[in-house]
């Protein structure tokens, strides 16, 4: 057990390797009960009085660690000394590992994991007692702290090498460990055996590489270089998707609140409602003799029209040119507009095709007096009435969509950014929630 | 004030948008119009002299 309740980090003592007499510093001699010589890599052991035994061979380095054993570093709030250096890696896979034991004096064990340039600060129970709380269940997720971890990985830790002090038999463990995340944490649930039904939980927390360099004063450019995505890597993509998913709902309710209060303060209006009689142009075909409604003022400065040309066509077609023209100044909006209305009876079926009305819209047209010249055209030339409507300022529903559409654009962007990167995550996962190119 | 933070430029953009909304709106501004409507098509500052019009402006 490490020694804890402490003011300060113990004094350091040395020992002497047994077997090559190489001097060994231990920085928590009195926690610490085992030691590996970094000389002759003798994996030691104290007895009783303190009696260094060597217990068997340790695995050799082969890497040179980042964080020196003995250094100490300010993290978290809590200041650390490096005592262990540990590398790892999975039982019958590839992937391997690197962790840095740290010693607190007033808590005790925590430490750093590296994998592939990705960092990990964890801790057990001494640090975030709400750990005590988890129990064992062979559940594919954890609840801690209204935040739900799921499984990534399964694995059984072998040790290849190590150098430092221990207050355990790390050369005995044969821990089996299950990994849970929810970025930017992860929880460790270890267990000695697979069918034990106790177990230990750790948490820990992605860590930018140049936190631990800064806590520890290490020159970041001796860090290995980040590779691929972290277990646990915070996503920026998720933290704008979070942001702007709760954010979108609120601006879309401002628009639909803007909307209705201009629809009061400058509401819809008819200038224009009337049958009007047409005359069949004798002279030409299809055509009927072209007319002028009566004049209508528009008073806003400027104003959105809405025309509605409806006719009582029958198995038939109108079309209409309608001219819009200021009276001032003959400036003038041009559009021809078809209708076309088609009935029958087929295959015991009755069928309806057209409609006998159709809808311009015009937007931005200035104050001023109006009227309009209609030139119409039809395939019935006993047709004799045409029906024009026009209402000022209607409601502009294409501007609403367009404006909701628009303020969905950044949330749905920032949803498949967040998607793509998970998926690139649980890539390195059995677990993967999302379906892979292979199934 | 977290959610702000967390996507600023897209606030900004949002404003925007919902400005010109609102702009529009109180202008009588269709972000389109019915496509076959032509404007100007005979205008010269008050006088008409051909095409469909040419008897029909009061």
């Amino acid at each position: 057990m490490a020694t804890t309740n402490l003011k300060a980090f113990p004094y350091a003592e040395d020992v002497t390797c047994p077997k090559c007499k190489h001097q060994i510093t231990l920085y928590d001699p009195e926690g610490s009960e085992f030691c590996v010589c970094d000389s002759c890599h003798s994996f030691i052991r104290f007895v009783a009085n303190d009696t260094p035994v060597i217990q068997k061979q340790a695995p050799k380095m082969k890497q040179q660690p980042v964080l020196k054993p003995g250094s100490v570093g300010l993290f978290d709030g809590h200041s650390f000394k490096v005592i262990a250096y540990i590398e790892k890696k999975e039982k019958d896979a590839s992937y391997a590992w690197r962790e840095y034991i740290l010693y607190n004096y007033q808590k005790g064990y925590a430490n750093f994991a590296e994998y592939d340039g990705h960092w990990n600060f964890i801790a057990g129970k001494e640090f975030y007692p709400e750990l005590e709380k988890l129990a064992n269940r062979n559940w594919g997720f954890i609840n801690y702290e209204d935040n739900e971890y799921n499984v990534f990985n399964k694995y059984t830790a072998v040790i290849t090498a190590l150098t430092g002090e221990f207050d355990w038999d790390l050369l005995a463990d044969k821990t089996k460990t299950t990994e849970f995340v929810a970025p930017p944490q992860i929880i460790y649930k270890e267990q000695d055996k697979q069918d034990t039904k106790t177990a230990d939980f750790y948490l820990g927390r992605y860590v930018k590489p140049a936190e631990v360099a800064d806590a520890f004063k290490v020159d970041i450019k001796l860090f290995p270089e980040r590779i691929g995505i972290g277990a646990n890597e915070p996503s920026v993509h998720a933290k704008r998707w979070f942001a702007a998913s709760r954010l979108t709902p609120v601006l879309i309710l401002l628009v639909a609140i803007l909307g209705f209060i201009i629809a009061s303060v400058n509401p819809e209006y008819q200038v224009l409602d009337a049958d009007y009689a047409i005359v069949n142009d004798s002279t030409k075909a299809n055509e009927f003799k072209p007319f002028i409604t009566p004049s209508f003022d528009l008073k806003n400065a400027t104003s959105s029209l809405n025309f509605q040309i409806r006719s009582a066509i029958d198995n038939n077609w109108l079309e209409a040119t309608v001219v819009l023209v200021n009276e001032k100044n003959n400036q003038s909006w041009e559009v021809t507009e078809s209708i076309e209305y088609y009935h029958g009876y087929e295959d015991g079926e009755n069928w309806t095709e057209g409609s006998q009305e159709a809808e311009v819209l015009l937007s931005a047209i200035p104050a001023g007096k109006y009227h309009l010249n209609i030139y119409p055209a039809s395939g019935d030339i006993s047709n004799k009435t045409i029906h024009i409507n026009i209402m000022a300022n209607p409601v502009l529903w294409r501007n609403f969509w367009v404006t909701i559409l628009l303020l969905c654009l950044y949330p749905l962007y920032t949803w498949w950014r967040m998607r793509n990167y998970e998926k690139k995550r649980w890539m390195n996962s059995d677990y993967s929630p999302y379906e892979t190119d292979e199934e | 004030m977290k959610i702000i933070k967390g996507s600023p430029i897209y606030l900004v953009f949002a404003l925007v948008v919902i400005g010109y909304y609102a702009y529009a709106a109180f202008s009588g501004i269709a972000f389109w119009e019915s496509s076959n409507v032509t404007r100007n098509t005979e205008y010269n500052s008050g006088s008409r002299t051909r095409g469909v019009h040419a008897f029909y402006h009061k």
